[in-house]
């Protein structure tokens, strides 16, 4: 007997179908793409902003060697990130467990 | 006694004993006064706490007492110690009304005392007192883990209070050498450190000069999960009472950076130490399958930034480590209150799990599993959405949040100590911090389970799941899907707090212990964290599809493990060995003085007699030995 049968604390949903969730979260397909156009705009805004201050106020900067770099946390941002997540993608060979059935701890 | 000396001696209270003498009156009040009990303890601490003259960059001694020739200080007021102190109250009032509908005494209890420890130590200005906090923490937040009572939680638990006693065993070594060194008990900063190069020829010439501050630096890094002893964060934060880890969060690893800025400013190596951890606490934050391990990561890598700034020891540097503990409270004590949220809704604590569609192979002996979305129990709100993300771009150094006082000016610290290639790890590592808590997190709870929905494309399988099958210590049998509006009103004061020092940092600045010459709303600082977190984004966006994958991952706890069953066979048999040889002794010693009692091998009247006696029987007769060994053993050490 499931836990929402016997208490009753897990009372909607538990039972139905994928397609019966899907007609109960209210989402149209249309929709879905702001769920992806608005962080990215977002992200290009605020990395254009970031461009925009570093051209207009800090063309003279130079208190590191990269700052004579143009745009260089962009391009530091962009590849420190491929790397991170590349490492991460690697070391999950190594370094995950596979804890079968669900949940894990 | 008049009023006006009634009053300064209510004042001069330690907030520490205020809320220790508070918890002891928790037992005694009906269920929803207990949490109103807490939230009036932390107010009353805060404005017993700001109604003190505290002295910029220097001491002064609230409360003094004296224990045979060492004058103990067990309330000092001074910027640092306040700042800290300022912050666990803080987070003491936004968690107890996180708390607001618990009913259970033991976590109220566990809860203040713990909050009473931590205050403790920050505003304590001896060894001594310092060290009964630091122990009073470690058993009262050892209780928050207990408290879940959940299948491997006690474990958990007990891996927590083994680690945390031993971490104050050598802090408790560290102080006696220190005393025996200098013959002093007060917290005083080791100006000169350690000095790596001359460690051998140190301990040689002056042991117990070089061994205190060595074990002291162990102690502290044990409570400031510094890598290789930081197992015990992870393990612990993610199994403890949602409430619970809303402080254990804020409190623990915090009051041990207080202890590092206090006694170590300038130590080289925390330096070196703070780099590794922020590189591996994002790694491994980013290689979590667990909300809450995430954010337990995340806590380590955010705690490099401190230690790193510690290590650089500049005044800017250590108004940068205390700051971003303060931000660092705020944002992830938040984080931790929404992980417990997203809990009540999804039902799970997990992003992605495997379904249990398995194909056997038999001739291969493998089996395989799909990876599958399992779509949360029910949407997580937008509005939790909103809460969460306040306190994940704060944590990222978003301008406007609190994160982003802070955290420049650690980085500033660094640049000019000219520590470039530390700048730019710490710069990647907050990168790396935006990728798990600021995206991969809210991708999975909210964007990709909608995503999904909408397109019809909901693992059919994972929803037709029993609630049984996922009973794990992750699933709480108590939650439902609502959430209290305490909850609500606790999540949104943390979002607020973060918004408001984010807003105006110079509220902060002005309580840190040195004076700030910084400005976060420059254009260098927003420019260059637009710009990396921008980059960071896209970068996610192309490869998030290989970055969600379920299970647990391994960490250096695994060596432990993998460790202890043969360093069971040797602690444990030999002990046995030793301890079954000593009871054939002792077994073999009662039997010949019980005979010797007895009178059955001598002859003349029994000891009994001889001394009078009255019918003694062999275990008083033994115990009466044996206590008269003791004494003479006594007086003898004495």
């Amino acid at each position: 007997m499931s836990r929402s049968q016997s208490t009753g604390q897990f009372e909607t949903g538990q039972s139905g179908t994928g397609q019966h969730r899907a007609g109960q979260s209210g989402m149209k397909p249309p929709w879905r793409h702001w769920f992806v156009v608005v962080p990215v705009v977002f992200a290009l805004l605020g990395g254009a902003a970031g461009v925009i201050i570093e051209v207009v106020y800090l063309a003279d900067y130079a208190s590191h060697w990269w700052n004579e770099i143009p745009v260089f946390y962009l391009l530091f941002g962009l590849i420190s990130a491929v790397l991170t997540l590349a490492v991460v993608i690697l070391l999950q060979r190594v370094l995950l467990r596979k804890h079968h059935g669900g949940s894990e701890a | 006694m008049t009023m006006d000396s009634m009053a300064t001696s209510l004042v001069s209270l330690p907030p520490s004993v205020l809320l220790a003498g508070g918890a002891l009156l928790i037992p005694l009040l009906p269920r929803y006064f207990r949490a109103a009990w807490m939230i009036l303890l932390s107010i009353l601490g805060l404005a017993f706490l700001w109604s003190l003259p505290v002295l910029q960059a220097s001491e002064f001694c609230v409360v003094s007492a004296t224990y045979g020739n060492y004058s103990l200080m067990p309330y000092v007021s001074d910027p640092l110690g306040r700042l800290f102190a300022t912050i666990f109250l803080l987070v003491l009032i936004t968690g107890s009304l996180y708390a607001w509908s618990l009913d259970d005494r033991g976590e109220s209890i566990g809860t203040m005392l713990y909050g009473a420890g931590a205050v403790g130590v920050v505003l304590a200005g001896d060894y001594l007192t310092l060290f009964v906090f630091w122990e009073l923490m470690a058993i009262a937040s050892t209780w928050l883990i207990w408290s879940r009572r959940e299948v491997g939680s006690t474990a958990v638990g007990v891996r927590y209070l083994i680690y945390h006693l031993l971490g104050g065993g050598f802090l408790l070594m560290g102080i006696l050498f220190q005393i025996h060194s200098t013959g002093s008990i007060q917290l005083q900063p080791f100006t000169e450190g350690i000095s790596w190069g001359t460690l051998g020829q140190d301990l040689v010439s002056n042991p117990s000069g070089t061994l205190g501050p060595l074990f002291l630096l162990l102690g502290v890094a044990v409570n400031a999960a510094v890598v290789p002893l930081h197992a015990w964060l992870p393990d612990a934060y993610a199994k403890a009472s949602w409430t619970g880890s809303v402080f254990m969060s804020a409190l623990t690893t915090k009051s041990a950076i207080y202890v590092m800025i206090r006694l170590f400013p300038g130590l080289d190596i925390l330096l070196v130490a703070g780099l590794v951890m922020a590189v591996f606490g994002t790694i491994y934050g980013l290689l979590s399958n667990n909300v809450r391990q995430i954010l337990s990561y995340s806590i380590i890598a955010q705690l490099g930034y401190m230690i790193a700034a510690v290590g650089v020891g500049s005044e800017m540097a250590l108004n940068g480590a205390a700051a971003h503990a303060f931000s660092h409270i705020l944002y992830k004590s938040l984080l931790f209150m929404c992980a417990g949220a997203m809990a009540v809704y999804a039902g799970r604590a997990t992003l992605v799990e495997w379904t249990d569609s398995q194909d056997d192979s038999m001739d291969r002996g493998a089996s395989s599993h799909t990876q599958q979305w399992k779509q949360p129990d029910h949407p997580l709100p937008w509005g939790l959405f909103a809460l969460y993300m306040i306190g994940a771009l704060s944590i990222s150094g978003v301008p406007l949040l609190s994160g982003f006082i802070s955290k420049p000016m650690i980085l500033e610290s660094l640049g000019k100590a000219h520590h470039e290639a530390g700048l730019l790890i710490l710069i990647a590592a907050s990168i790396g911090t935006f990728l798990h808590t600021g995206l991969k997190i809210p991708y999975a709870m909210w964007i990709k389970p909608r995503l999904d929905s909408a397109s019809g494309l909901v693992d059919v399988a994972s929803q037709n799941h029993d609630v049984d099958d996922q009973a794990s210590p992750e699933t709480d049998a108590t939650l439902t899907h609502k959430l209290p509006l305490s909850q609500w009103l606790a999540m949104s004061l943390g979002a607020g707090l973060c918004l408001l020092f984010g807003l105006a940092p110079d509220l902060l600045y002005g309580w840190l212990p040195y004076p700030v010459k910084f400005s976060p709303f420059e254009a260098y600082p927003i420019s260059e964290s637009l710009m990396t977190l921008s980059g960071g984004f896209f970068a996610f966006v192309l490869l998030r599809k290989w970055l969600y994958r379920p299970g647990r991952v391994l960490d250096l706890d695994w060596i432990y493990q993998k460790g202890g069953e043969p360093l069971r066979k040797v602690v444990v048999d030999t002990s046995w060995a030793v301890f079954g040889a000593v009871d054939i002794v002792v077994q073999r010693m009662a039997s010949s003085m019980t005979q010797w009692f007895r009178g059955e091998k001598g002859t003349g009247p029994t000891p009994a007699q001889r001394f009078n006696l009255a019918q003694p029987s062999i275990e008083s007769a033994i115990a009466w030995i044996v206590g008269t060994m003791l004494v003479i053993g006594l007086a003898l050490f004495l």
